[in-house]
């Protein structure tokens, strides 16, 4: 039945998963027990990077590449022209319990494409995963892609056997899904994903979320994973760039599905063309506007903004110049400056080149002796650009750091790695990146006035 | 940093010897003396001679545990498995301040002596957690997992223990190239032996079907049009790239062949 030989198989096969590019093996710790192998972090374990930089922890598999499914922006889809493959589930546990002892990987990715039911796809996993974990004893970590459409009791099954489980949005509204991706819709996406997030609550005992309520904060302990339920959770993905919705669509969306659905990660990832179709642009892939999403997801999670605040409907994508923090910080300067030995916490993480560590060491270390700037630097606080935006003892590190009738563009001078009180302000061109609805500016003072309260 | 007044007290280089020193550079209240094991001082410093006593160093965890913290004895000895030029002053300094201000020491991120200790213990730590990852292990003829390393740090005894949960029943050793230890696992747990023998096994059967799985993983793996190599090697410096299964020479050869 499989003539081809299993390298190929397993290129093919690594080569269709890749543009997933969910990476994590956190948040799940389990000790191992007698008899097994394997154990996971809760901090996770990065065991190599790729040549594109990103982490590498799982074996990212399909199980199998043949696709009845035509979403425009995926590289499996049916009407493209690459070569197709399977692996048995006993091929699959294999690999993975060889990798693992060579400590190459923490653990599985695994996913599949839609043959023909996803009910069938979705069995063929559950048969490689309980090969692991019951003839294996395999202990580690887990990830199993969901696909939406497959029986509630399959979900059910694969959630008492992987650490997290995954559904891809891929694109941010239904419209854009209906057009682009026209066999799977946004009810059944979104209701597998509530239906998952319902389970783990029911599961794990916790206290369901209720809307608007707070979002995961960092310091909480994962739970541990000795029978129960996806213990690091639900992730999701979007692709930046395949369709026209904005920033501000795909950035709100996330921070309800952190909110609402208890999401523990999205990833963003810029669309790469792969094989020819008519219906998506063909331009280079937008990596600044996906670091600009990381930028902001970060900002939700970790810093306590809100969607409405970074982006609004006048001002519905990222600046290309400025990180979203900054921006936000010269949007709202009447906020500033602050007493870096008064303000509050939550104050602190507002302010450009102050960072989750160091916020929490000015809030400890102050109560034992008043900071000066040489603590703040040895604190860790990029001083660079924090400079403008605090005070110590009622004053600015340097005297003109308080004058913010120029402030735009002396970020703008150091951004581009120039001094910023240079009389003669060349303010530097970026380039035009990402797909026509991402449009460049020309920087000039007049681009920032709207925003700038007096 | 040493000037004419300080004083040296030189050890033997065991964590007993450490401790020791430190007794001593207290009892003789020391504002910023230097401990260490080599001497490579001035002309004009002072040299004392400690020797260990497993007493005295038992006195001062007990004390350090007391009167300070477990967590501030876990990051001594995290200094001490740092190795770094200097780590015995930071180490004095931390500690003293921790004897004055008892366990609130860690939050006075401020202070030049917690911040020195601090940074100093982090290096550690980062380097053994990215050596959990980056530890690669092959399966040599008499089934046993070997993995070589050339960590910066002394870091062995730090992941001995996530090893020996992972691996379960394998046979396992952990070869630090550089100190000539090495952690081997046991029946009920793992040793942290000399190890100076040239070991070089010969292979299991089915190792370098799995390496060139792992190399062809590697290389497929990466998204072409993101390709940023200067990011890569942020993340693993190159100087560790010779133990590393997908990175080192073997690899090049692999795919000049595909």
């Amino acid at each position: 039945m499989q003539t081809e030989s299993l390298e190929r198989r397993f290129a093919t096969l690594v080569e269709s998963a890749k543009y997933d590019v969910s990476c994590a093996s956190s948040g799940s710790s389990r000790k191992n027990k007698a008899g097994g192998i394997g154990n996971t972090e809760s901090f996770g374990i990065c065991h190599s990077w790729a040549e594109d930089g990103r982490c590498i922890s799982l074996l990212k598999l399909l199980q199998t590449n043949k696709c009845a499914y035509e979403c425009a922006y995926c590289v499996n889809r049916a009407s493209n022209d690459i070569p197709r493959a399977s692996l048995t589930p006993e091929e699959v546990a294999q690999i993975t319990i060889n990798f693992y002892k060579r400590n190459y990987i923490e653990g599985l990715f695994l996913s599949s494409a839609v043959h023909r039911t996803p009910d069938y796809s979705t069995e063929m996993m559950i048969r490689t995963i309980e090969l692991l974990r019951k003839r294996h004893c395999f202990n580690g970590y887990i990830h199993v892609k969901g696909i939406p459409g497959a029986d509630a009791a399959l979900i059910r099954r694969l959630g008492f056997l992987a650490d997290r489980i995954s559904f891809n949005i891929e694109l941010p509204s239904a419209k854009s899904l209906a057009l682009l991706a026209p066999q799977k819709n946004k009810q059944s996406l979104v209701g597998a994903m509530r239906h998952v997030a319902g389970e783990i609550s029911n599961m794990n005992g916790l206290a369901r979320l209720a809307g608007g309520s707070a979002l995961r904060s960092p310091q909480r302990s994962p739970s541990t994973a000795s029978s129960k339920f996806i213990p690091a959770g639900q992730s999701t993905q979007m692709i930046i760039g395949a369709s026209e919705d904005s920033d501000r669509t795909i950035i709100t969306l996330s921070e309800s599905l952190y909110r609402r659905l208890a999401m523990r990660r999205v990833y963003y990832s810029a669309y790469i063309p792969v094989g020819e179709q008519s219906l998506l642009p063909v331009v280079a892939p937008p990596l600044l506007r996906e670091h600009r999403l990381y930028q902001a997801d970060w900002l939700l999670r970790f810093y306590g903004f809100q969607a409405h605040e970074l982006l609004s409907e006048a001002n519905p994508n990222f600046d290309l110049r400025l990180d979203p923090k900054a921006f936000w910080a010269i949007s709202n300067l009447h906020l500033f400056p602050l007493d870096v030995n008064r303000a509050a916490l939550e104050q602190l993480l507002r302010v450009p080149g102050i960072g989750v560590n160091s916020a929490q060491r000015i809030f400890a270390s102050r109560k034992f002796a008043q900071l000066d700037f040489a603590d703040l630097k040895r604190i860790g606080v990029v001083m660079k650009r924090a400079r403008f935006f605090i005070t110590c003892k009622g004053k600015f590190f340097d005297s003109r750091d308080g004058d913010y009738r120029r402030l735009p563009q002396r970020l703008l001078m150091l951004e581009a790695g120039g001094n910023p009180y240079e009389e003669a302000l060349q303010l530097p061109l970026f380039a035009n990146e990402g797909a026509a609805s991402y449009a460049a500016v020309v920087p000039n003072e007049e681009s920032f006035i709207p925003l700038i309260v007096q | 940093m040493t000037n004419k007044q300080d004083h040296i007290y030189l050890y033997d280089g065991s964590w007993e010897g450490l401790l020791s020193a430190f007794y001593h550079a207290c009892k003789a209240k020391e504002r910023s003396p230097e401990i260490s094991c080599e001497q490579n001082g001035g002309l004009f410093n002072e040299y004392l001679r400690i020797h260990a006593d497993d007493q005295i160093a038992r006195e001062v965890s007990g004390a350090i545990v007391q009167r300070i913290s477990r967590n501030s004895l876990y990051r001594a000895g995290l200094l001490y498995l740092s190795e770094c030029d200097g780590f015995g002053g930071v180490m004095y300094r931390y500690l003293l301040l921790g004897f004055s201000m008892g366990k609130q020491v860690d939050f006075y991120q401020s202070h030049e002596a917690v911040r020195a200790a601090h940074a100093l213990s982090r290096k550690v730590v980062c380097e053994a957690h990215r050596f959990m990852g980056l530890t690669r292990f092959a399966n040599t003829e008499n089934n046993v997992y070997y993995a070589a390393i050339e960590p910066q740090h002394n870091i062995v005894p730090v992941i001995a223990p996530h090893f020996y949960d992972r691996m379960g029943g394998e046979p396992w050793i952990i070869h630090d190239l550089k100190r000539g230890i090495a952690a081997l696992s046991t029946e009920s747990g793992y040793e942290i032996l000399p190890f100076t023998i040239e070991y070089q096994p010969g292979m299991a059967d089915d190792e370098n079907f799995f390496q060139g799985l792992w190399r062809r993983y590697y290389k497929t793996v990466s998204i072409a049009p993101k390709k940023n190599l200067r990011l890569r090697n942020r993340y693993i410096p190159p100087r560790y790239f010779s133990h590393l299964t997908e990175l080192n020479s073997n690899s090049q050869e692999d795919f000049n062949q595909q």
